[in-house]
C-alpha cells in the first residue's frame, strides 16, 4: 500500500487541510462576530455585543447568539436584543462572493431592554435625546396664555359688580327730583294762600274805609282773576303730577330693559378656541407618540441611507471593480425572507410579536425591491404594522402603516393638574397610523377614534374660586362624549416636521366649558338684575309713597286758597261793604260815580 | 527550542547555500514576485501561494520575494490599475469576462479588479525574466556565498554543519 501512496507526502498535507478547514469553520465565526461588532457600532454609534457567532462553511449557515444593540440615545437601554439569529445562505451565492439567503429567522427579539453597563461608545455621547417637540415652546406658551386669558376674562366678567345701571340712576334721580317738585308746588300753593289772605285783609280794610280804598276796590277784580288763574295753574299742575310720575316710571322700566340687555352683552362669554383647547389637552400626549415614530423613521434613514444605482466601476482600496456588461449585478447581502419573533412592551403592555422582513439587503438599488416589514402583535395590544423602506429609486421612501383595532387607553389626566384638568376615564379606541416620507418630505396622519369617553373636571389647588365654580358647572356635561376622534396630520420635512392636531374632543370640551360659563354668566346676570330690580323697585315705591303723601298735602294746600278765592270772588267783599252779596266785578259797577260821591 | 528559533534564518541562508538547484530558487523567486504583486485577498493570491508550497521550488526564496515585492507593490498600483482597467474594458472580451465572472468562484478570483488583473499581468510578464536573472545570479554567487558563510561559526551553525559533524562523530562515521 505504502508503495503506491506516499504517506510522508500525503499525511502532512491532509493534516494541513484539516487545520485549514477547522480554522475556516471556527475562524469565520470569530471573523463574523468581529465584523458584526465593528460594522454595527460604526453604523449605529452605540455598543453592539454578540455573545457567540457560528459560521458553517459546509452548511453555508451563520448563527448569531445573544445580539444586543445599545440605544445611542439612551445608553442604559438596548435598542434591540435578539436571542438567536439564524441565516441559511445559498451556497451558490457564496461561490459568487455574495451572501444571499432565501430564509432567515430572528428569535427572542426584544426592544428597549435595560442594560447593566452603558452602551455609549464615548461617555460624552451619554445624553438624552433632545428632539424638539412638535409644539414649540413659544406655541405652547401661546396656547397656555390663550386659555389663561379666557379664564381671566371670564373671571373679570363674572366677579365684577356693575353699579352703572341707568334704571337705578334714573330711579334715584326721580326719587331726588320729585320731592323738589312737590316742594315747588307746595311753595306756590303757600304763596297763593298768602296772596289770598292779603287780599282778604285788604278787603276788610276797604270795608272800613271804602273811599280810601277805592283804588283797591277798582283793582280787586283783576287781582282776584289773577289769583284764580294761578289757582287754576296749580290745579293743572297737581292734576299732571300722577301722569308725570307714570311717565317717569315708564322711563325707569325702559332703562331697566336697556340695562338688562347691556348686562347680558357684557356677560357675553368669549368664544373658546377649540383648536387651542385641543392642543392644550391632547398636544403632548398625542404628538409625543408621533414624534417617537418620526424619530424612528429618522433613525431608519440614518441606518439605511439612500444608495445610488451602481456605476460601471466600484472604487476599492486598490483599484476598481469592473462590472462586466451582461453580468447581473446582485447585492452583496440579501435575505429574501427573515422571520421575526419576540416580545415587546407597547403602551406599557407586554405583547408577543411575530412578523417577516422581506428583501433585506445592503444594496437595494441592485436588488430593485424595497424592504418590507410585516409585523403582528398578540397580547395586550394587538396591532398590525406594515413598513416599507424603499431605496430603489432616486429618492429614499419610507412608509409606515399601523392598524390597531383595539387600543385600551388607561386613565389619563389632560391639561394643567395644578389649575384645571380633565381626567379621562379608561376607554377603548382604534388607532391607525399612516406615515410616508419621500425624500425629505413628510406626510401622513395618525387617527385615534375612542368608543366613548368620560371626562371629569378636576380643580387643582392653585385654581381660583371661579375655576372651582366652572369645574362644578361643567360637572356632568363631559361625562359621556360619544366616539371622539383625534387626528394628527403630518407635513413638513423629516428634520422639521409640522403636525396639525385636530380633535372633536377639543370642541366638545370647549362647548361644555362654554355652556358652563354661559350658565355661570346667566346666573350672575340674573343675580345682578334681581339686585337692580330690587333697588329700582325700592326707589319707585319710595317715590309712590312720597307722591301719595305729597298729593294729599298739596291738594289740601291748593284747596285752601281756592275756597277763599271763590268766597272773595262770589260776594264776600260786597257783604263786607254792606251792600249785599255781589262779586268783585259787580262791586266795581255798583260803586257811585266820583261826582256823586263828592257832591 | 533554539533550533526552532533559528530555523527561519537557517532557511534564508539555505537559499544560497542549500542543495536546491538554481532553477528551483529562480522559480520560487518568480512565483514570489507574482504573489507579491497581486492583492492578497483574492483566490489568485491563494493559488500562487499553493503553487509556491506545492511545487518543488525554493519556498523561502519565494516567500522572501513575495514579502519584499508585496511591500513595494502599492507603488506600482497606478500603473497596474490603468493596465488592468484597459484590459478589463476591452469590449470584445466582455462576454468572456462575464462568463468567467458569473462562473462559480469567478468573483473570488478577483480578476475583475483592475489592480489584481494588472498586477497579475505584470507579474506574469516579469516572471520569466525574473526566473532567468535569478537563476544566473544564483549560479554565479552561490560558490562565493557558501565559502563566505562557512567561514563563520554562525554560518556553519546555521547551515547545520556542526550538528552534522557531531552526529557523524557520535555515530562513529568519521569524516
Amino acid at each position: 500500500m505504502t508503495r503506491y501512496i506516499r504517506l510522508g507526502y500525503l499525511v502532512p498535507r491532509l493534516v494541513l487541510l484539516v487545520v485549514l478547514f477547522c480554522l475556516l469553520e471556527f475562524g469565520s465565526g470569530w471573523a463574523l462576530k468581529r465584523a458584526m461588532i465593528a460594522g454595527g457600532q460604526a453604523a449605529i454609534g452605540a455598543r453592539v455585543e454578540v455573545d457567540r457567532a457560528d459560521v458553517s462553511v459546509v452548511e453555508t449557515r451563520a448563527t448569531l447568539t445573544g445580539l444586543r444593540i445599545a440605544n445611542p440615545q439612551r445608553p442604559m437601554e438596548n435598542l434591540l436584543e435578539a436571542e438567536k439569529i439564524e441565516i441559511d445562505f445559498e451556497s451558490d451565492s457564496l461561490l459568487r462572493r455574495k451572501a444571499i439567503a432565501d430564509h432567515g429567522s430572528v428569535r427572542g427579539l426584544r426592544f428597549g431592554t435595560p442594560r447593566e453597563t452603558s452602551g455609549a461608545l464615548n461617555p460624552d455621547d451619554e445624553q438624552a435625546s433632545t428632539a424638539p417637540g412638535w409644539l414649540g415652546d413659544a406655541a405652547k406658551q401661546a396656547v397656555d396664555q390663550a386659555a389663561e386669558k379666557w379664564i381671566a376674562s371670564l373671571e373679570a366678567k363674572l366677579s365684577g359688580e356693575y353699579d352703572d345701571f341707568e334704571s337705578v340712576r334714573l330711579a334715584q334721580d326721580l326719587s331726588k327730583r320729585w320731592p323738589e317738585r312737590f316742594a315747588a308746588v307746595a311753595a306756590d300753593a303757600k304763596a297763593l294762600q298768602a296772596e289770598v289772605e292779603l287780599l282778604r285783609d285788604q278787603a276788610k280794610e276797604a270795608r272800613a274805609n271804602p273811599l280810601r280804598n277805592a283804588e283797591f276796590l277798582a283793582k280787586a277784580p283783576e287781582r282776584v282773576a289773577q289769583l284764580r288763574g294761578r289757582l287754576a295753574n296749580l290745579h293743572a299742575e297737581l292734576a299732571s303730577l300722577p301722569t308725570d310720575v307714570a311717565a317717569d316710571r315708564r322711563r325707569v322700566d325702559q332703562a331697566r330693559l336697556a340695562d338688562e340687555t347691556r348686562l347680558r352683552e357684557r356677560l357675553q362669554i368669549d368664544q373658546l378656541d377649540p383648536q387651542s383647547l385641543t392642543s392644550q389637552l391632547l398636544g403632548e400626549r398625542m404628538t409625543g407618540a408621533v414624534r417617537d415614530v418620526v424619530g424612528w423613521v429618522r433613525w431608519t434613514r440614518e441606518m439605511v441611507p439612500a444608495t445610488k444605482p451602481g456605476r460601471s466601476v466600484t472604487p476599492r482600496d486598490r483599484g476598481v471593480d469592473v462590472h462586466f456588461v451582461g453580468v447581473r449585478q446582485r447585492p452583496d447581502l440579501l435575505i429574501r425572507q427573515l422571520e421575526i419573533a419576540g416580545s415587546a412592551r407597547l403602551a406599557g403592555r407586554p405583547v408577543e410579536l411575530s412578523g417577516v422582513v422581506t428583501d433585506f439587503t445592503t444594496s437595494p438599488a441592485l436588488h430593485g425591491e424595497p424592504m418590507r416589514l410585516t409585523l403582528h402583535t398578540t397580547g395586550g395590544l394587538p396591532l398590525e404594522v406594515r413598513a416599507t423602506i424603499d431605496r430603489t429609486g432616486p429618492q429614499p421612501i419610507e412608509e409606515l402603516i399601523v392598524d390597531c383595532p383595539t387600543l385600551d387607553l388607561p386613565k389619563t389626566e389632560l391639561g394643567n393638574a395644578a389649575k384645571f384638568a380633565l381626567t379621562m376615564a379608561p376607554s377603548t379606541s382604534s388607532l391607525s397610523v399612516s406615515i410616508r416620507v419621500e425624500g425629505e418630505r413628510l406626510s401622513g396622519d395618525v387617527q385615534l377614534i375612542q368608543d366613548r369617553v368620560a371626562l371629569t373636571p378636576t380643580v387643582g389647588p392653585s385654581a381660583g374660586p371661579l375655576v372651582t365654580r366652572l369645574g362644578g358647572a361643567v360637572g356632568e356635561r363631559l361625562a359621556n362624549i360619544a366616539r371622539p376622534a383625534t387626528r394628527v396630520t403630518l407635513s413638513g420635512t423629516l428634520n422639521d416636521p409640522h403636525m396639525a392636531l385636530w380633535s372633536t374632543l377639543g370642541p366638545a370640551v370647549a362647548e361644555s366649558l362654554e355652556t358652563a360659563a354661559v350658565t355661570l354668566a346667566r346666573d350672575e346676570a340674573e343675580r345682578q338684575l334681581a339686585s337692580t330690580k330690587q333697588k329700582v323697585a325700592g326707589e319707585l315705591a319710595s317715590l309712590e309713597r312720597k307722591l301719595d303723601e305729597a298729593m294729599t298735602k298739596l291738594t289740601a294746600q291748593v284747596d285752601a286758597p281756592r275756597l277763599e278765592i271763590e268766597r272773595l270772588a262770589s260776594g264776600w267783599i260786597g257783604e263786607q261793604l254792606g251792600r249785599g252779596t255781589f262779586s268783585f266785578e259787580q262791586l266795581g259797577k255798583r260803586l257811585p260815580t266820583a261826582e256823586s260821591l263828592f257832591k | 527550542m533554539f533550533e526552532w528559533l533559528i530555523s527561519p534564518l537557517r532557511s534564508l541562508v539555505a537559499v544560497l547555500a542549500a542543495h536546491d538547484s538554481s532553477r528551483q530558487v529562480a522559480a520560487g523567486v518568480a512565483i514570489g514576485v507574482v504573489l507579491g504583486l497581486v492583492p492578497k485577498a483574492t483566490l489568485v493570491a491563494v493559488l500562487l501561494g499553493v503553487l509556491l508550497c506545492a511545487l518543488r521550488v525554493n519556498k523561502v526564496a519565494g516567500l522572501t520575494a513575495a514579502s519584499l515585492v508585496g511591500m513595494l507593490a502599492p507603488l506600482a498600483d497606478p500603473f497596474t490599475h490603468k493596465l488592468g482597467l484597459k484590459v478589463l474594458t476591452v469590449p470584445s472580451l466582455q462576454p468572456t469576462y462575464s462568463y468567467l465572472y458569473d462562473a462559480p468562484l469567478g468573483a473570488w478570483w478577483g480578476l475583475h479588479n483592475s489592480v489584481t488583473c494588472g498586477s497579475l499581468l505584470v507579474g506574469l510578464y516579469l516572471s520569466y525574466p525574473v526566473y532567468l536573472v535569478t537563476r544566473g545570479l544564483v549560479d554565479r554567487l552561490r560558490p562565493a556565498a557558501v565559502r563566505w558563510i562557512l567561514k563563520y561559526k554562525l554560518g556553519r551553525l546555521l547551515m547545520g554543519v556542526q550538528i552534522t559533524d557531531k552526529l557523524s562523530a557520535g555515530l562513529g562515521l568519521g569524516r
